[in-house]
């Protein structure tokens, strides 16, 4: 093997927690590395939710399962820029009720929504975030029609996309912090994956494995004074896990367990081309919540694939069609590695109380399009057919309670929850893995439980929280180190 | 021959092509959804890869006793008549096994319809 690659800072991974964080710590003056075990390419080095970006940018092919008594599907980001990469951007800041249960559940110190603020505008400036320009695409209007007539509680999200202007289109990582922090002299080696982690001196020697293209891959060493953790709420545990590291890592991972339906509308609502929807009904937050679905006549057919009246009916009229989710924060899954296997397995419990709440949300995301005036609705479930009004919908409940799969998530959290409760709780506050000094983790999987919205913004906002923090405690000094450069960042 | 994993995957999706009437299907996109499907199992995690080798190996078997021949080596009217009584059992993990290859064969048929028809994609 060669010599070890000697660095002040490891960064592993370069999703949204891994890119603040290798940022702020080459704008510190450290030596950083960031790997990334996918493959570097541009945002838009294929079409959005196709063939090709799933097998160029999504992991395992996109096939993630949760094993379980009932199954669950997730998918992951598997390159520069992670999950923002492949995600549709939806942007919220996480709520004060949120901030507030964890510091109160889980002991976090420093996460009242006005420290937070300072972080989500620092980020929101670099990615920045924005509403659509003008009236959204009927399949989002449709949504929030339907709730407005309800009397319900329905918001337009903001998404990390520029809708105009130079810097125009998605505001992944790969176009925003990953570019600055190349300019800030941070190195990044795409196609190296982390084997294992291992103490050694005052710092960390990491076991990695570069891949390329058509070549024989090739084992590396990396020497590094302290280590960011950032592969994502699955890769994140099963990496520790493999080290050696338990207590309290990958054994409280958290979805948002979502169901899919298909509405018709009576006239055309989804147009080749529409921007994508933005429109979210909050009003069962934070239990449950709805919102749209890209809805192209291939996302359409994949979510209705076992009915072939449905998938007519999308040939047909697909412009008159739009899909809509809902999702709760139930259920808890572990990630454990298997022997003899590199990829961990997910197990996932989902009791029968989870699974009615989900049902009733489906059964009120129903009420919201038969109020906005579909004329059809298809619960995204086999075996449940196509119905035309509200009691037919109530009558399919059990039906699709008993129907153990057809769940979902796009959202992974919780593995290694932060907070002072050392009972619970895999690191402190700022993502310090207890036991294992100069080790930290900079991903979705510290986020205590489900945030009920999209979480990206606050894994970047904890992010940066914790690596000011992390930096101005001095982690990661070496001989470039610019304290006075560390103390303007934190102010 | 033998069971075979690539032959039983490129049979049974075209099986299961067959089955929908919903769109039109050339030579082509019929080797090209059942590339999408042996390109997706060889990148999927590799505890679930190798169930699935199994699992697809024990359903290409399954015509052995009713034909004399693995799956693959069936006509079209055989293959489909199998797939329908294999659903009919009552065995989970095989309607699991087709539902799954079910699953990538539409979405890869209809992603192919898209690009045929060259619609813009949302931004």
């Amino acid at each position: 093997m060669a010599e070890p690659v000697r660095t002040d800072v490891l960064v592993i991974g370069s999703g949204p927690g891994g890119a603040v964080t290798g940022l702020l710590c080459a704008e510190a003056g450290r030596s950083v590395l960031m790997m990334e075990d996918g493959p570097d390419l541009p945002v838009d080095s294929a079409p959005p939710f196709s063939l090709q970006e799933i097998a160029q940018k999504y992991r395992g092919g996109g096939i993630g399962v949760a094993f379980g008594p009932a199954k669950l599907a997730y998918v992951e980001g598997r390159c520069v820029g992670g999950g923002s990469e492949v995600n549709r951007g939806l942007y919220h800041r996480a709520p004060a009720s949120l901030l507030d249960r964890w510091h109160r559940d889980f002991q976090v110190r420093d996460l009242s929504p006005e420290v937070m603020a300072a972080h989500f505008e620092a980020c929101e400036a670099i990615a920045r975030v924005e509403y659509l320009p003008g009236e959204a695409p009927g399949i989002s209007t449709r949504l929030r029609d339907g709730a407005e007539a309800l009397g319900w509680a329905a918001v337009e999200a903001r998404r990390l996309y520029c809708y105009g202007g130079e810097s125009a289109g998605k505001q992944s990582m790969s176009r925003t912090f990953v570019p600055r922090f190349r300019a800030a002299g941070g190195e990044l080696r795409a196609g190296l994956r982390a084997v294992r982690l291992a103490r050694s001196g005052n710092g960390w020697q990491v076991e990695a494995v570069q891949q390329a293209d058509g070549q024989a891959s090739r084992p590396v060493s990396i020497r590094a004074d302290t280590v960011f953790v950032a592969c994502g709420a699955v890769q994140t545990p099963a990496l520790l896990r493999r080290s050696g590291m338990r207590r309290n890592i990958g054994s409280s991972l958290r979805f948002h367990p979502m169901l899919k339906m298909v509405a018709e509308f009576p006239e055309e609502v989804n147009k080749p081309g529409d921007l994508d929807p933005v429109h979210q009904v909050k009003q069962f937050e934070p239990d449950v919540g709805m919102g749209c679905s890209v809805s192209t006549p291939s996302t359409l057919a994949l979510a209705l694939n076992a009915d072939a009246e449905a998938q007519a009916r999308i040939a047909s009229c697909w412009r008159r069609m739009g899909m809509y989710y809902v999702q709760s924060t139930g259920g808890q899954a572990k990630v454990r590695n298997l022997p003899f296997f590199r990829d961990p397995l997910v197990t996932f419990q989902f009791d029968r109380a989870d699974r009615a709440r989900l049902v009733q949300g489906l059964k009120d995301l129903g009420r919201a399009l038969f109020a906005a005036g579909a004329v059809r609705v298809y619960p995204a479930v086999a075996g449940c057919p196509a119905v035309t009004s509200q009691r037919e919908l109530d009558d399919l409940s059990d039906a699709i309670v008993r129907q153990e799969g057809s769940l979902s998530s796009v959202h992974v959290f919780s593995s290694c929850p932060m907070g002072e409760d050392e009972e619970r709780c895999a690191t402190d506050s700022y993502g310090r893995v207890r036991g294992a000094e100069g080790l930290h983790i900079a991903d979705a999987s510290l986020l205590c439980t489900p945030t009920s919205v999209n979480p990206q913004g606050t894994v970047m906002a904890i992010a940066r929280r914790n690596v000011l923090h992390l930096l101005d405690a001095g982690v990661g000094r070496g001989h470039r180190a610019q304290p006075s450069r560390v103390r303007e960042l934190v102010e | 021959m033998g069971p075979d994993f690539a032959a039983c995957v490129r049979a049974l999706s075209a099986t299961l092509l067959a089955e929908q009437s919903v769109l039109p299907v050339t030579e082509r996109e019929k080797e090209a959804v059942a590339d999408h499907l042996l390109s997706t199992a060889g990148r999927m995690p590799d505890h679930l890869r190798l169930a699935l080798r199994a699992a697809t190996l024990f359903f290409d078997a399954l015509a052995y006793p009713v034909s004399g021949r693995p799956f693959h080596q069936l006509g079209l009217a055989r293959q489909q008549a199998q797939v329908r009584r294999l659903n009919r059992l009552p065995i989970g993990p095989i309607r699991s096994l087709t539902g799954f290859y079910r699953i990538l064969s539409v979405h890869a048929l209809w992603s192919l319809a898209e690009s045929r028809a060259a619609l813009p994609r949302h931004g």
